[in-house]
């Protein structure tokens, strides 16, 4: 029996030595048989299905000129989710509360990820369109508000329920993202706004035709990332498609482009949306919905202070020319709705996704009229 | 085949006797062990930056203070008796999740290759660029990465940036410590 021992023994320690590089078995002797110190553990945590949590949100206030009184607002404040159930695939909601009491889940879709280049995606998710919609957290933008050109133009924020694909082209500088989406709903589109009203925001939404939504976005010059997107179909109907003036047909273009050296920073977007059949949607709704909307924004900011520190302080501007009548089909465009906003301010970045903003904002149209300016501040925070 | 039996019987028998005999092993030998999520692709880059077919991992006793580098995720890479390089298999935070990633140095401590092994993300997947990568490539004990400085951000991509940044600078940091 002695002898045996010793034979076993001598087997171990060779098996043992011959495994230097792991197998699976390794990993489950040692974790089985050795204690675990902190880190051990934390590492095993990570490897563990997991509920992340992240919240992002603002807090502003906002004053008219003009007899207007002015307001305080818990703008938004979102708690975002992630949950890991393999390696591969990945969970993700955004529950969002508005001015404190409107609900809303802005995100909800399960990613696939088949390999490092393509996850397939299906749920409820944001449409990538220009910079913002998709990049929306409050500390990621200079102003207090979001730029108007995606409030007006580009609906931000803009989700809706669909199935896609997204990753990169191996080695490749190039990030694609493609999708077959629900559309807007046809009731309630207008002069003013546009589309912004149609977003069905993945509640009870009507389908009667999908959307396709594609975005490529180049990063391969040093600190330049460019976006090209699309996104074309129909609107939404529970009525008959085929009835005259029941459904518009969209098609967006966008283009966007940021720049980021050292303590500069600068980014701009150009949107461009055709709408057919407005001519006899607006007969059948009695509405104004304009047949091109059209917008566009350039920004630049610098951060007065050591570009290697947390802390960054940049006075910013942004200048902005947006028009929801850009062309309009059977009736004459109403020049209220051709604006320019030019907002000037200061963000203060006090630590990676904790901002004091304030800004001011200088307000226009193509009338005679005069349009109100406005002081905005706010914090905005991301966790 | 009768001989063998026999005693694996007795391993099952006593437990706590195997139990020691593995603790025991693995204090004597450290070698080093890949997570197995990893195994794969930590071991085709070695091949392929050593330019080795065969190689084996042992661990480093550590006993300061480090940022990043510990017992359980730096090795050292041996080729037969000589030591060719070292390697971090470590994970960072990206936007919700983390990725895993890989550094391999050379014996003189100088940053040759990184590599992200696992990302989990939609968003921030651009570091895995070799082109953004490639800035971190030569770095060696006593250099800094910084942010803005000798390292260039990427636009959509700035928490993983960070990140990854940040954990590469205090691998540079740790060297000198260690070393």
């Amino acid at each position: 029996m002695k002898n045996h021992k010793l034979v076993l023994i001598t087997l171990l320690l060779l098996s043992h030595l011959a495994f230097s590089q792991n197998t699976e078995n390794d990993v489950d002797e040692t974790v089985k048989n050795n204690q675990e110190n902190a880190s051990q553990s934390m590492l095993k945590n990570k490897d563990a299905k997991k509920v992340t949590i992240g919240a992002y949100g603002q807090v502003d206030y906002n004053e008219t000129e003009g007899s207007a009184k002015g307001k305080m607002d818990v703008h938004r404040m979102v708690l975002l989710f992630g949950y890991n159930f393999t390696d591969k695939i990945q969970f993700f909601t955004e529950l969002e509360f508005e001015h404190v009491k409107e609900v809303y889940v802005e995100q909800a879709f399960l990613s696939y990820r088949a390999n490092q280049n393509l996850a397939v995606k299906a749920g409820l998710m944001l449409v990538p369109m220009g910079i913002i919609n998709e990049y929306h957290e409050s500390p990621t933008f200079y102003g207090v508000e979001r730029p108007s050109v995606d409030h007006d133009i580009v609906p931000t924020t803009w989700r809706e329920i669909g199935v896609g694909v997204s990753g990169k082209f191996g080695d490749l500088p190039f990030k694609y993202q493609g999708y077959i989406f629900n559309g807007f709903k046809s009731d309630g589109l207008r002069g003013k706004d546009g589309l912004r009203k149609g977003r069905q925001k993945g509640a009870n939404s009507v389908i009667s035709s999908p959307t396709l939504s594609a975005k490529l976005d180049y990063y391969g010059i040093k600190g330049l990332r460019l976006g090209l997107s699309g996104y074309f179909g129909n609107t939404q109907t529970s009525g008959d498609e085929e009835a005259i003036g029941e459904t518009i047909g969209v098609n967006m273009l966008g283009f966007d482009a940021r720049y980021n050296y050292k303590n500069f920073k600068a980014a701009g977007q150009f949107i461009t949306t055709s709408l057919s059949n407005t001519k006899d949607y607006n007969l059948v709704n009695t509405s104004n919905l304009g047949s091109k909307l059209q917008g566009w924004y350039l920004e630049a900011g610098y951060n007065v202070l050591a570009a290697t520190k947390k802390e960054k302080l940049s006075p910013f501007v942004r200048y902005e020319q947006y028009d929801t009548h850009a062309k309009t089909d059977g009736f004459t465009a109403n020049d209220a709705y051709n604006r320019q906003v030019t907002t000037f301010g200061i963000n203060y970045q006090v630590a990676p996704g904790a901002v004091f903003k304030v800004d001011y904002q200088l307000k226009d149209d193509k009338t005679s009229n005069d349009v109100n300016n406005q002081f905005n501040a706010g914090i905005a925070i991301w966790l | 085949m009768k001989f063998y039996k026999s005693d694996f019987n007795f391993i099952i028998i006593n437990k706590g006797f195997f139990i020691f005999l593995i603790t025991l092993t693995s204090f004597v030998f450290l070698s080093f062990t890949l997570p197995k999520n990893v195994s794969k692709k930590v071991t085709k880059s070695i091949k392929k930056t050593f330019n080795v077919t065969n190689f084996t991992l042992k661990t480093i006793d550590l006993d300061v203070d480090t940022n990043v580098i510990n017992s359980n995720n730096f090795c050292s890479i041996h080729k037969e008796d000589e030591i060719i390089g070292y390697a971090l298999i470590d994970k960072a935070a990206s936007k919700m999740l983390d990725f895993d990633y890989l550094v391999l140095l050379n014996p003189e401590l100088e940053i040759v290759t990184i590599k992200i092994l696992i990302y989990r993300e939609e968003h921030g997947n651009e570091i895995s660029s070799k082109r953004w990568l490639k800035q971190f490539f030569g770095l060696k004990i006593n250099d800094r990465a910084i942010l803005n400085k000798n390292i260039d951000g990427i636009s959509g991509a700035t928490i993983s940036v960070r990140s990854m940044t940040k954990k590469i600078d205090d691998l540079l940091i740790d060297l000198k410590v260690v070393n």
